[in-house]
């Protein structure tokens, strides 16, 4: 119990002291954690907009919803990947479960993630759309969404160590990810078939009820929610397995 | 006899080497078929030449790392690494890292929180305690970090060759602090090639050569046997 307590401790420590170190890095410091989702925003909605001639009313907020969705689980689970690999030496002097470090980038980007979805929802407002009651719902998606984000950054945190080449693997799944997520397109556009197996990635699912709380002002539906549900709780069971297993082998892969 | 707080059977260790690729890569046996018992507030000193597996064992024993056979039972008690440095971010001001590095060695934080004043006062950064560490010399890095592992309460201390850092006064005042700790009721794990040093302090001492404990002779045996190794070559 005292250890679960020291190790909250200092997951909750590493990760003040991370933001403040990150912070220090670059001279807009904190105001990068606007900054960035504001840039690839307008990367994407050049792209779509005016070179594709897509989207749909209000596409701005519906992208710009889809993207700080999308980059919290990527940016965390391929940050994840190095975070075992790139302490080797301070774990080769302390005995330190090695969760801690996936679990810590998880939270210093949920602390990212938190500030960039208010932001999103003051655009959102902005753009005429009114708050509802069932914004009382979004803890309950973002709950789901660190389940599953934690899951996928332990497996790539404890496969990086073990095969170096898994990182240029993992820039592509998460490249392609994006087109599969519906962060540029309607899920509800695509044919009924498309629609059931694009919504049996958890990312997919999750970015849809979303934006039917912040863009429609509708309460979630949760049946399409199941199955990303179900996967979380799989790959955080894998991922917590992966760790501790080879929890005091990794020291020795350096 | 006091209570036995590590007990090492037959403990082998294996690192892979890596290759060009994965399976081409062989095994090397860092350590084979070592036996240790270590009693409550012994002093045991690590001899043996580089390379020849003492820092391994050391991590072992502070269960770092799992060794590929054998079994090592380790008592309901905390172990420390004496380890300088370890963890500190750069960006982050010395006060900062007193807090993160003093919670990885197993502090909590009304007891880090206790011990500020204590540690720096050890330290002797002055006003550099408010500055991000990359701003501090190797001096000061090692200072700040001694002093941080100095002030953990720990039942069993394995220290690795780290007795001397700084200036000769702050080099001094550690070995001095040190030997306080050493010849206190706590357990320690000491690897060292200062012979004078490991006879002043050690009760036993196991000589490691090419990953094998040679028998254990008492203390003064052991060192003229190891001084004799030494000159053959």
């Amino acid at each position: 119990m005292i250890k679960l307590l020291k190790f909250v401790n200092l997951i909750t420590f590493r990760t003040i002291a991370e933001l403040k170190s990150e912070a220090t890095r670059t001279y807009a410091g904190y105001l990068w954690w606007i900054l960035e989702p504001l840039m690839s925003l307008a990367v994407y909605y050049v792209a779509f907009k005016y070179i594709f001639h897509r989207g749909t009313d209000n596409f701005a907020v519906f992208l710009f919803s889809g993207i700080v969705i999308y980059r919290f689980f990527a940016g965390t689970v391929v940050r994840s990947a190095t975070s075992i690999a790139s302490n080797q030496s301070l774990m080769q002097l302390v005995y330190i479960h090695k969760s801690l470090f996936p679990l810590s980038v998880v939270f210093v980007n949920l602390v990212k993630f938190l500030v960039t979805l208010m932001l999103v929802i003051i655009v959102v407002w902005l753009s005429g759309i009114t708050p509802t009651w069932s914004y009382i719902t979004i803890p309950l998606l973002i709950f789901l969404q660190i389940l599953l984000t934690a899951g996928c950054s332990m497996i790539c945190a404890a496969i990086t160590p073990f095969f170096p080449d898994f990182l240029p693997i993992l820039g592509t799944i998460m490249h392609l990810l994006i087109f599969l997520s519906g962060v540029f397109h309607d899920i509800n556009t695509l044919s009924p078939k498309a629609q059931t197996i694009i919504r049996l990635n958890p990312i997919a699912a999750m970015i849809e009820q979303y934006r039917m709380i912040i863009l429609h002002g509708a309460w979630p539906d949760f049946k399409p929610l199941v199955p990303a549900i179900f996967e979380s709780i799989i790959l955080l069971s894998i991922g917590a397995f992966l760790i501790n297993l080879f929890n005091r082998h990794f020291p020795k892969l350096s | 006899m006091k209570d036995i707080i590590f007990d090492l059977k037959n403990i082998g260790m294996c690192y892979r080497k890596t290759a060009s690729l994965p399976w081409k890569s062989t095994g090397f046996w860092a350590l084979h078929d070592i036996s240790l018992t270590i009693r409550f507030g012994e002093t045991i000193g690590i001899i043996g030449r580089n390379g020849a597996g003492k820092t391994t064992l050391l991590k072992i024993i502070a269960g770092i790392i799992m060794p590929d056979t054998g079994t090592i039972y380790s008592a309901d008690i905390t172990t420390t690494m004496l380890s300088l440095g370890a963890g500190f971010d750069d960006r982050l001001t010395g006060r900062q890292n007193i807090f993160l590095n003093g919670l990885l060695l197993g502090m909590d934080k009304n007891q880090v929180s206790g011990r500020v004043d204590q540690i720096i006062e050890l330290a002797e950064v002055g006003q550099f305690i408010d500055e991000p560490v990359k701003n501090y010399s190797k001096g000061m890095r090692a200072r700040l970090g001694f002093s941080i592992a100095h002030n953990v309460d720990t039942d069993a201390i394995l220290i690795d060759e780290a007795l001397a850092v700084g200036d000769q006064a702050f080099k001094d005042k550690t070995s001095k602090l040190i030997k306080e700790k050493i010849k206190s009721d706590r357990t320690v794990v000491l690897v060292s090639h200062n012979m004078r040093q490991i006879k002043e302090l050690c009760d036993r001492i196991i000589q490691i050569e090419n990953g094998f404990a040679l028998e254990e002779l008492p203390v003064e045996d052991s060192i003229e046997r190891y001084l004799k190794t030494q000159k053959k070559d």
